[in-house]
């Protein structure tokens, strides 16, 4: 046994070790200079694009080509500038949920309440359409009402970050506020009315039969580096797959920009009372991603369309599409889907003539 | 007489199931552990497992991960644990 050190006392307090104060300070700086590049950058965008557009390529400035372009050059760096912040953030915000916590946090919870709950843990749970299935079996097994289960599929798809951000970048905070309250209030309103309708006996009945092992699997503790990661994971993933269809939908966003006359877009997707139900039946069977189809909505509206025709054919898209049908056929007896559908679809329309008449 | 390691990866499919699949694969071959991996794609069994997410690594029919793809380290961690292995 080696003589102890316990009778020494040392002379100054112990400094804390070195390496771990300094890799701190580090991060944080990096961070801070990352975000300032980031906002200076961004302020520029605007003058970037307009020399790339009218010095570069010498393009005529009001001409159909030289709008177009600019449009493009200055739309495509931005949105995905704000993307990848935005996706950083949402990501490390999304390490701290689970789908197990939020199943335990909506198990056994009150209808009008635990609708509310899953509208918004819908927003910050990670999920992904492939998980739908096993997500809807564990909990409603676990005892998670009917109703509240569906405000939370309806908005985990349909508020979506990318979907926020980019009518954020492209359409101002009002219209990404909009899309983000009345989102949820679909979702809430649309489980609540589900459950009220008393249809678990439309559950496929496997579903109902099946043994479940709650099993225990393990919460994770993470440390903030791996926070951290998860939000590097991803931008990686996500704006690694969606990238190319922002830019697509862009370049469409751009040419409608530039040449389609203005006005055009009133008659097609106008206030008229037909415009609505229209757009939405035309937009469920479609599946989008949110990040192609929202500039192609920022170019309808600058052409005239109704914002709220537009807002509800861009919800239909995006919240009720055929694969997740499909795959909620699995565990969903037809009556139920089709009452899925027809509660949503109306939600959407009835927000769809709400914002004609408002605004 | 030394049992494989029963190892199953549940996922319907989608590109990360498969990353999951094969990193398992390559830790399994890299350090000699005797294993059988099965995928599991049917969504029936999968609930069945209680898992709320997939891609889901299950080992010895306890759930390990779901939800996420894991690290290597992690993976390498898990079956020594289930060997009794020092990790």
């Amino acid at each position: 046994m080696q003589p102890g050190n316990i009778h020494n006392q040392p002379a100054t307090p112990q400094p804390a070790p070195p390496l771990a104060v300094s890799r701190k300070i580090k991060y944080t700086l990096a961070a801070l200079a990352g975000i300032g590049l980031w906002f200076a950058l961004y302020r520029q965008l605007h003058s970037i694009a307009e020399y790339l557009t009218f010095s570069l390529l010498t393009l005529e400035p009001g001409s159909r080509l030289g709008e177009a372009v600019l449009f493009f050059f200055y739309d495509t760096p931005k949105v995905l500038m704000l993307l990848t912040l935005i996706v950083y953030g949402v990501g490390v915000l999304r390490s701290f949920f689970t789908p197990e916590r939020t199943r335990k946090i909506l198990a056994g919870k009150r209808e009008s309440v635990g609708n509310v709950l899953a509208a918004g843990l819908g927003i910050v749970t990670p999920f992904c359409s492939c998980s739908a299935v096993p997500l809807f079996i564990g909990f409603v097994t676990a005892g998670v009402p009917l109703g509240v289960t569906f405000s939370f599929l309806i908005s985990a798809p349909m508020v979506n970050e990318v979907a926020l951000v980019l009518l954020y970048g492209l359409l101002g905070w009002k219209v990404a506020a909009l899309y983000l309250g009345t989102g949820l209030v679909i979702a809430i309103l649309a489980g609540w009315t589900i459950g009220r309708l008393r249809m678990e006996r439309h559950i496929e009945d496997w579903v109902r039969e099946m043994h479940v092992n709650a099993s225990d699997i393990p919460d994770q503790r993470l440390s903030w580096t791996e926070r951290f990661d998860h939000g590097k994971t991803a931008v990686r993933d996500i704006v690694g797959k969606v990238w190319i269809y922002v830019v697509l939908g862009i370049a469409v966003g751009a040419g409608i920009h530039g040449y389609v006359p203005e006005g055009l877009m009133a008659s097609i997707m106008g206030k008229e009372w037909w415009a609505v139900p229209v757009a939405v039946l035309v937009g469920i069977p479609m599946y989008a991603n949110a990040a192609g189809i929202v500039p192609v909505v920022e170019a309808l509206l600058g052409k005239g369309a109704a914002l709220g025709t537009v807002l509800a054919f861009m919800m239909a898209v995006i919240a009720l599409s055929l694969p997740e049908t499909i795959i909620l056929r699995k565990v969903l007896k037809p009556r139920l889907i089709a009452v899925f559908l027809g509660v949503v679809g109306i939600g959407i329309m009835l927000v769809g003539y709400l914002f004609n008449i408002i605004i | 007489m030394e049992m494989d390691i029963d190892i199953k990866i549940l996922g319907p499919g989608c590109k990360k199931c498969g990353q999951v699949a094969e990193m398992v694969r390559q830790v399994i071959e890299e350090h000699g552990f005797p294993a059988q991996i099965e995928e599991i794609a049917g969504l029936d069994k999968i609930a069945e497992y209680g898992v709320l997410s997939t891609p889901a690594v299950v080992i010895g029919g306890d759930v390990k991960c779901s939800g996420r793809v894991p690290e290597r380290h992690e993976i390498l961690q898990w079956l020594r644990k289930y060997q009794g292995t020092p990790e």
